[in-house]
């Protein structure tokens, strides 16, 4: 008989009786295999795992509403993903020419350092506060 | 349709319309969620939160149909496979954990008490040192009662491999404990 075997065999008998309740056969079958001592302690143990069951197990509750949300969230914008790129793309073109009107603005001259300065900083302010409304507008 | 089979609520999960989906859903929760949350308790080494999201992780995978289920099989077993699955990545990074720390949760120093020395002994304490599927057999054996059959199903091996596997789990566990015993009273 194989390890495995002689395992299942001794399992059966470790779930269903103490050594005192072994029959002659049956000692005699263990202790060729275990011994009493082990067959006890394994005995002992399977109790234990049987019996230490009072420990409190929290209680799961509900499916937590945030991860609902938050898997709406995903569901819809994965559902509405044409839409949102749509809408990305839109803003990015209307941010390119907004850019490209910028561009066009008449500087270059040596003389004229005065007014390259303030158009910088009007085109920087413009640029700050558009980058807040878009940003605002992906987190919204 | 609390009276439908579990078969038939997955099925109505995964091909019904939303409200009904849901609802199957629900019941299905109702049923299953807090047996799936022990199970995960004692794999994931009793870390209630990361189990609880686990739990909740997989009804909503379920109810975004990430699963298919093959109706063939047993609904149990299947979520319970789930389960084990999903919490594979997390047991290798706490095995990794647990090799650097040297199992030093179970180390007693000779300050403690015979009371805290006997509540760190219990036996549920230590069965996290079991390789993995002699865990899952301890667990689903002896805190949710499965019959061996049952575990069989889900660990898809004959009864008894699974036989063999509470053997050589029991036997473990007795010398881990024994050798504790002895290295704490001497």
């Amino acid at each position: 008989m194989s390890n495995k075997e002689y395992n299942k065999e001794i399992y059966d008998l470790l779930e269903a009786k103490n050594w005192s309740q072994l029959s002659v056969q049956e000692k005699e079958y263990v202790k060729h295999v275990l011994g009493e001592n082990e067959y006890n302690n394994m005995h002992q143990t399977l109790l234990s795992l049987q019996n230490e069951t009072n420990e409190e197990i929290p209680e799961i509750g509900p499916l937590v509403i945030q991860k609902k949300r938050k898997a709406f969230i995903q569901q819809f914008f994965q559902l509405k993903m044409p839409v949102y790129q749509a809408a990305s793309i839109l803003l990015t073109v209307m941010l390119f020419s907004y850019f490209s009107d910028f561009s066009k603005q008449p500087t270059t001259s040596k003389n004229n350092a005065q007014f390259n300065i303030s158009a910088e900083y009007s085109k920087s302010m413009k640029e700050d506060s558009l980058a807040g409304i878009f940003i605002t507008g992906i987190y919204r | 349709m609390k009276e439908k089979s579990d078969n038939e609520l997955i099925l109505i999960v995964q091909k019904g319309n939303k409200l009904q989906s849901k609802n199957a859903l629900n019941i299905l929760y109702v049923r299953y969620s807090q047996v799936l949350f022990q199970f995960m308790f004692f794999i994931l080494n009793k870390d209630e939160d990361k189990a609880r999201d686990f739990v909740h992780d997989i009804f909503l995978q379920l109810f975004e149909k990430k699963y298919r289920f093959d109706s063939s099989k047993n609904f149990k077993s299947w979520l319970f496979t789930i389960a084990a699955n999903k919490s594979k990545n997390e047991l290798r990074r706490l095995s990794v954990i647990r090799k650097n720390e040297s199992n030093l949760n179970l180390e007693f120093s000779k300050t403690e008490t015979a009371f805290e020395f006997d509540k760190k002994i219990k036996v549920w304490n230590v069965v996290n040192q079991l390789e993995e599927k002699q865990r899952q057999a301890v667990i689903l054996r002896f805190r949710l009662n499965w019959t061996i059959k049952e575990i069989a199903t889900f660990q898809e091996c004959p009864e008894g491999t699974v036989k063999s596997r509470l053997f050589n789990a029991l036997k473990k566990l007795s010398s881990i404990l024994e050798k504790k015993s002895i290295e704490y009273f001497n």
